[in-house]
């Protein structure tokens, strides 16, 4: 048993475990066919794709303040 | 890099505002220059926003933070230079929601008028700048993230979506990014390093690893904006130090406590472990439970430097905290009443120190954030649409703008009109159309008050505005579904 430990602790020094970034994209490839964001939609719980925030865009109206309209201070409404 | 730029002579710079602002690839960052004066933060902050074009409403999501110091500083903070050194300083992303991305039940989203009309927090150009800062403070170090095998993973994991996203962007392929540059510039500085120190053969297996599946992944179909968004939700789950901040404080008793702040978990502490007890982390409270903060001189012989912080609670409790300094205890309750502010009540402050100054402006003309057209028109239709109604808001895309909305009544129908108030960079207000200008949007007000305004026909008066409502619910709150499930789990 000795010998045994030994050879596995020789392996693994000389073949140690390496880390690998593929299991950080498990399905990409095999159930999503390399469809990135189908991907990640699934994989994160339905997903925020849409556009961030949509507002209507307002139109800044033109104003004119009466009693700065000279020299005619009586205008009609 | 920053030699390149067109920069005074050094006698002339005092402060240099770094952005992450992801300008053409591969183009270093000019950092903003200012000569010595006297510089408020929050103004920093809306020059470092126009510049990067982040609009008013994600504005309140950043802050100004010196690596050097390690410190974040409150909006209400001058800095004065005299310029006899260069201080260093970045506009960063400060208050981060985790979980914004997802549409599922565990998330953080902007309120809606409707169900259905929620936002996200971030809008596209803010999540390109949290990409560019989180991905430095990654690769540099400045953020540590574990070292076990799985973390490591992680890495290599985050390096391919990183490096993809550089191809995707230079329209290159992949492998030829991985022939340009070595993998490992796309890892941590401490990971580098161990892989550095591993053996030959070692090294070669996870180089040889790297490279077969970044070939694989050439013929994934992924945008660069996904693969930015896949970036940021690996590095959220791996390491919460990304938006978590960390106070270290001492108690009276000279026990070591931490307290620790992020959005999805409120204001927590924890002891610092000693030989008999476990390190064991306390909920202090939630941002909605925050009343007020006071700071105070610590009660000190020999003049000591320390600052106690009182939080008081909406159940009449409250809680002392001492930090060694000044600039500790503005920096914590900054971040609180920044929080509050995202959560609870945007129109509000917690502690006068820390205030934003265009805040405290708002407040005193009863000016709205920037909240969006369609907010300010539910408020006036749910206030009657009575004429002589109106709301003056802070403008959503424009940090010198403001409207002024009110209905009127065109034959059957109401229609709302939006005047715009224009700030100059010297601070004075002038309603577009009109000749006068004001110091203050209370003084313009006031004025136009007893006036008789006219707009395409339709005569007007400002009779009655709608303030702001306590915690009034619109766009410019955080609602965090998420909120108080993973509190008790301990920080990583």
């Amino acid at each position: 048993t000795i010998i045994r430990s030994h050879r596995r602790f020789i392996i693994r020094k000389v073949w140690p475990a390496i880390p690998n970034p593929e299991s950080k994209f498990q399905g990409l490839f095999t159930v999503y066919g390399g469809d990135f964001r189908e991907w990640l939609s699934h994989t994160n719980g339905s997903l925020w794709l849409r556009p961030a925030f949509f507002s209507s865009e307002e139109y800044p109206s033109a104003v004119e303040v009466l009693s700065e309209l000279s020299p005619s201070p009586t205008l009609p409404p | 890099a920053h030699r390149d730029s067109q920069e005074p002579t050094p006698a002339a710079v005092a402060l240099r505002l770094h952005l992450y602002h992801s300008g053409p690839p591969g183009e270093a960052n000019v950092p903003l220059i200012y000569p010595p004066g006297h510089y408020l933060v929050e103004e920093l902050c809306i020059q470092a926003a126009k510049t990067c074009g982040v609009s008013p409403l994600y504005s309140s999501l950043f802050g100004l933070f010196c690596e050097q110091e390690s410190l974040w500083f409150a909006p209400s903070h001058v800095f004065q230079l005299d310029g006899s050194a260069i201080k260093d300083i970045s506009f960063k992303i400060r208050f981060y929601f985790p979980n914004w991305y997802s549409g599922g039940g565990s998330r953080a989203y902007r309120y809606g008028l409707a169900k259905g009309s929620e936002s996200a927090v971030l809008d596209d150009s803010v999540m390109v700048y949290l990409f560019s800062q989180w991905r430095r403070d990654f690769i540099s170090g400045v953020v540590p993230v574990p070292c076990s095998h799985e973390a490591q993973e992680e890495c290599l994991g985050l390096a391919v979506l990183d490096m993809m996203r550089t191809a995707k962007e230079r329209h290159v392929s992949p492998l030829d990014i991985y022939h340009a540059i070595s993998y490992k510039s796309f890892l941590p500085k401490d990971m580098r390093a161990q892989i550095q120190d591993c053996n030959f053969l070692t090294r070669k297996r996870i180089r040889f690893r790297f490279k077969r599946f970044i070939q694989q992944f050439s013929q994934c179909r992924a945008t660069a904006r996904d693969l930015k968004l896949k970036y940021l939700i690996s590095l959220e789950t791996l390491e919460a130090a990304f938006y978590t901040e960390t106070f270290r404080l001492q108690e009276p008793s000279g026990a070591g406590l931490t307290i620790l702040v992020a959005a999805d978990s409120g204001i927590r502490w924890c002891r610092d472990k000693s030989k008999d007890t476990e390190q064991e982390v306390q909920i202090l409270c939630d941002f909605p439970e925050v009343t007020d903060i006071s700071i105070k001189l610590a009660n000190k012989e020999g003049g000591g430097e320390s600052r106690v912080v009182t939080i008081n609670k909406n159940d009449g409790k409250n809680r002392d905290l001492e930090f060694p300094n000044l600039a500790q205890a503005l920096s914590f309750v900054s971040l609180i009443d920044g929080y509050c502010r995202l959560t609870t009540d945007a129109h509000h402050y917690l502690c006068r120190e820390v205030a934003p100054p265009r805040l405290m402006e708002a407040i005193h003309s009863h000016c709205h954030g920037p909240i969006s057209m369609d907010f300010a028109i539910n408020r006036l239709h749910k206030a009657g649409n009575r004429s002589g109604l109106y709301i003056l808001r802070h403008s959503p895309k424009d940090f010198d703008k403001y409207y002024l909305t009110f209905p009127v009544e065109m034959y059957d129908t109401v229609e709302y009109k939006h005047c715009q108030i224009s700030r100059s960079c010297s601070g004075e207000f002038n309603l577009s159309g009109t000749k006068r200008t004001f110091m203050g949007l209370q003084e313009l007000l006031a004025c136009y008050h007893k006036e008789t305004i006219r707009s395409n026909g339709a005569v007007f008066h400002f009779t009655r505005g709608c303030p702001p409502k306590a915690k009034e619910k619109s766009c410019l709150l955080v609602c965090r579904s998420n909120k108080g499930l993973d509190v008790s789990a301990s920080p990583s």
